[in-house]
């Protein structure tokens, strides 16, 4: 690199090596470039998150306690989503109530009962996580392969083709209480029948 | 001689402050030149196609959604159960619930991790052996950025801080780390991460006050900026009481304040970008000892040794489709001390990129590169000081591992290898190769091999101490660093076995058997009569050297239950043994304290309880064995937390520390570590 700081004798009003960091700085650096260019195609999370916007209206949930509370989508874990889900959230209302995006990053976090819970956890928290909601009025929703086995009731998968598709258990659905529509059920890959 | 330091401390002040406020601005200013370079390299190699607006996606019905074609994101971290090394993650939520005030008290929820109070603000932390207020051979960092000092060649615990609300989890790896890592990170990789801006929203307040923590207040606001930025200020404060001393002298208490932000941006589109930054001041009672050529021959200072630095982070991530991704950080720091007799000044900028992608269908293949450079001033007395005073050292590395699945995934094999230089030894190597097998859907087994080198500090190399050895005739022993010191090397083999036989529990095995070359180690040399510096002395001198070699070996076990869904239990337990000796026949070799200077036996059992209306109780129980070395005998310690949460957004707690006893010893120095008990009252969860 050619930086060459020179060991001197104490003087306490000098800094050398603050040449060298600028100098360093500036040889790293080139000249303003054009603005970078956007991605040929959208990322997979634009896509689930304008999923999870459908989902909520076309689900149906028990009717709530008070109508003016806000529809929550909970993103647990490591939000993959971003500025994504608020851009698709934005302004939007389910079932005539209003859709609010929480972030916990731990399932210990979460404190109220939310619509439809993104566990974007760890394997070892997943079960966990799953446990947390089971049975109440909740939506879950996953993209590890698995996850529907586990007893989660929706799992995003990517089909060869690079579309974003899911999975659904309506066991798992109807356990939580939730009745989906056949609009999205149309698109899912159903892995079993409803309970017997 | 007090006065002019004072005159010349000042002055150095003040040339500090504004350096510091000129270096800010100019690490702003190119730091954006950088990421803008950066940026452009990039986007030069993606190529450029014709973009669709992402926010249409929004207007489709769920039809045409099923059939856009997407680029696939970079997957996710791998977990936990599924790392090929002694891994442990304590969450924010542990972290909120233990009570803990500090950084290094944090690392007492990961086990197998050896947490001292040495005094106030000192701590001792070990990770497999080796224990000291310095932490060696562990490498500690903060969102990426290191704070491991390579002056005296571990971290200083006491200025290490954040706002605690705001941890996002701290990852603690116990065992060698350097192939991913780099030098430094022998016996443990200690990485602490922080919520992104967009996680803490709103406003945050805290306060507390108790007998030990004396009073302590935290600050935090989050905010949206612009289309989809996330932004957040802190300020925190805290003023901790000193420890027990039996000579009756309380001149170890810690006061310290910082403050900082972070910004976060396009998190989930292709590029995504951090920056943050730090600033902190503190005061930190010391008690030193300092020899002087001339009558009495010895001093005994009680001061505040100050302390004060600053960060700034730039962190940029661009996904590259197809599961590839890079990343790039770059970060500047800075750090005053002014101890007695002693100070310090160092300057540090970090550039690091790293590229990960898959290829052939089983392979994951990560690559990168990093510089450094630090360069720091000191200016000491003759009885302590650098030779040379000041110094500037280039680091410059590189890494490449690849990782490859076989049968389903169900078996991952990874070979990887760093080779860096430093300006002390030149090149170092260090290999790792590692491999996890889940043989059952709910056990795994995996073994490592690995070589990982500390490389020599400032104070292995420069180092020139002297203390009085008297008792009334001018005698001295002095520290003589070692200009040819080479890098002291492990060589680690590691097994370990997970099982998680329900949903409701895990255990967590894991052995090792480190051989350490070239260790750290003082001999005698032949005393000889000294005549500058002041009137004619005998000098004993102790010259440092690769002296010493050693074993260690030991094992670890964690034990996680969530019995119930409101309780959540957790034991650990860790063994270790230590086995120093000279590598050669060394006449006059001191004798060295490491191997006693770490438990042998460490147990821990916490619980997690929420209880009715609305209240929760934690408890945790700690055993740590004898350190002989340390004059310090087995103790068992007790914490209690009890909480209350009147309404969500509110929470009250109470936090009783060391309960068992009136006080104790946790390390050497004489000190003693006191009962305490502190409420709190934290709002805006």
């Amino acid at each position: 690199m050619g930086v060459v700081i020179g060991v001197r004798p104490v003087d306490r009003g000098r800094r050398p090596s603050w040449r060298a960091t600028a100098l360093l700085l500036v040889v790293t650096a080139a000249p303003r470039p054009a603005p970078a260019a956007e991605p040929a195609a959208p990322s997979e999370y634009h896509v689930k998150a304008a999923y999870l916007v459908h989902f909520a209206r076309l689900t149906e949930w028990p009717a709530p306690a008070r109508d003016d509370t806000p529809f929550v989508i909970a993103v647990v874990g490591r939000d993959p989503f971003g500025e994504a889900l608020d851009r698709a959230t934005r302004g939007e209302k389910a079932h005539g109530r209003p859709i609010l995006v929480r972030r916990y990053s731990s399932v210990d976090d979460v404190r109220d009962e939310p619509q439809i819970a993104y566990l974007s956890t760890t394997r070892r928290d997943l079960a966990r996580a799953l446990a947390r909601f089971e049975g109440a009025p909740v939506l879950t929703v996953g993209d590890e392969s698995g996850f529907v086995d586990r007893g989660g009731v929706v799992a995003f998968r990517i089909t060869p083709e690079r579309h974003v598709r899911f999975d659904i258990s309506l066991r798992n659905s109807a356990r939580q209480g939730l009745r989906i529509s056949s609009e999205v059920l149309k698109l899912a890959r159903v892995i079993d029948g409803p309970t017997p | 001689m007090g006065s002019a330091c004072l005159a010349s401390d000042r002055r150095a002040s003040v040339s500090t402050l504004r350096d510091r406020r000129s270096a800010l601005t100019t690490a702003r200013g190119a730091e954006r030149l950088v990421l803008a370079a950066v940026l452009a390299f990039a986007g030069a190699r993606a190529g450029a196609q014709e973009p669709p607006a992402p926010d249409a996606l929004f207007e489709m019905s769920i039809q045409e959604l099923a059939n856009v074609e997407v680029t696939i994101v970079a997957k996710k971290p791998q977990a936990r159960s599924e790392v090929a090394a002694a891994v442990d993650v304590v969450t924010g939520e542990e972290l909120r619930r233990s009570g803990a005030t500090s950084f290094a008290e944090a690392l007492r929820l990961a086990p197998g991790v050896h947490v001292a109070r040495a005094n106030s603000g000192r701590w001792a932390v070990g990770i497999r052996g080796f224990t000291s207020t310095l932490s060696r051979s562990m490498l500690v960092l903060m969102d990426g950025r290191s704070v491991y000092t390579p002056l005296f060649a571990g971290v200083y615990w006491e200025t290490q801080d954040t706002l605690l609300a705001d941890v996002d989890r701290i990852e603690v790896v116990r065992g060698p780390g350097g192939t991913l890592w780099g030098a430094n990170a022998v016996n443990g990789v200690v990485n602490l991460i922080t919520k992104s801006a967009r996680q803490t929203q709103g406003l945050y307040l805290e306060a507390g006050a108790g007998t030990e923590e004396r009073g302590f207040g935290a600050i935090r606001y989050g905010g949206l900026i612009g289309d989809g930025g996330a932004y957040r200020v802190y300020g925190k404060y805290f003023d901790r009481g000193p420890a027990f001393h039996p000579d009756g002298r309380d001149f170890d208490a810690w006061r310290l304040g910082q403050g900082g932000f972070r910004v976060d941006w396009g998190a989930g589109s292709r590029d995504a970008f951090t920056i943050q930054g730090d600033a902190f001041g503190g005061r930190l009672g010391q008690r030193r000892n300092v020899a002087q050529f001339t009558p009495p021959y010895r001093q005994t200072v009680e001061s505040d040794g100050r302390a004060s630095g600053a960060n700034l982070l730039g962190r940029w991530s661009r996904d590259l489709g197809d599961g590839a991704r890079l990343d790039g950080r770059i970060y500047y720091d800075r750090t005053d001390r002014t101890e007695a007799y002693l100070d310090e000044s160092r300057d540090t900028v970090d550039v690091d990129l790293q590229h990960r992608f898959p290829w052939s269908g089983r392979h994951e293949l990560v690559w990168g590169a990093g510089y450094r450079l630090t360069a720091d001033r000191t200016t000491g007395v003759p009885t302590p000081f650098f030779d040379p005073q000041d110094r500037a050292d280039h680091l410059v590395t590189g890494f490449v591992q690849d990782e490859v699945r076989f049968a389903g995934d169900r078996l991952r094999a990874s070979v990887g290898v760093k080779a860096e230089h430093n300006d002390y030894t030149g090149f170092e190597v260090q290999p790792s190769g590692r491999l996890w097998w889940r043989f059952r859907p709910e056990q795994s087994v995996w073994v490592a091999m690995s070589r990982a080198v500390r490389t020599p500090s400032r104070a292995d190399a420069d180092q020139m101490q002297t203390v009085y050895l008297g008792p009334t005739q001018p005698l001295f022993l002095r520290a003589v660093g070692d200009k040819d010191f080479r890098s002291e090397t492990a060589l680690v083999y590691e097994v370990g076995y997970r099982i998680q036989p329900s949903p409701r529990l895990e255990i967590d095995v894991a052995g090792f058997y480190d051989r350490y070359d070239n260790l750290l180690g003082g001999r005698i040399g032949t005393p000889f009569v000294e005549s500058s510096f002041g009137p004619t002395h005998v000098v004993i001198p102790v010259l440092f050297g690769n002296l010493l070699e050693a074993r260690t070996y030991g094992s670890e076990l964690t034990v996680d239950a969530n019995p119930w869904r409101r309780a959540r239990l957790s034991g650990s337990y860790a063994f270790l043994r230590v086995v120093v000796h000279p590598r050669s026949v060394v006449p006059g070799l001191t004798p060295d304290t490491s191997d006693r200077s770490s438990p042998r036996h460490q147990a821990q059992l916490r619980s997690r309880l929420d209880l009715p209306r609305r209240t929760s109780l934690d408890v945790s129980l700690r055993y740590v064995s004898a350190l002989p070395a340390q004059g310090v005998s087995a103790y068992t310690s007790l914490d209690l937390r009890l909480g209350w949460r009147p309404v969500p957004r509110l929470e009250l707690s109470v936090i009783g520390q060391n309960l068992l006893d009136p006080r104790h010893r946790e390390f050497g120095g004489g000190v003693e570590i006191e009962r305490g008990v502190f409420a709190r009252a934290a709002w805006g969860w």
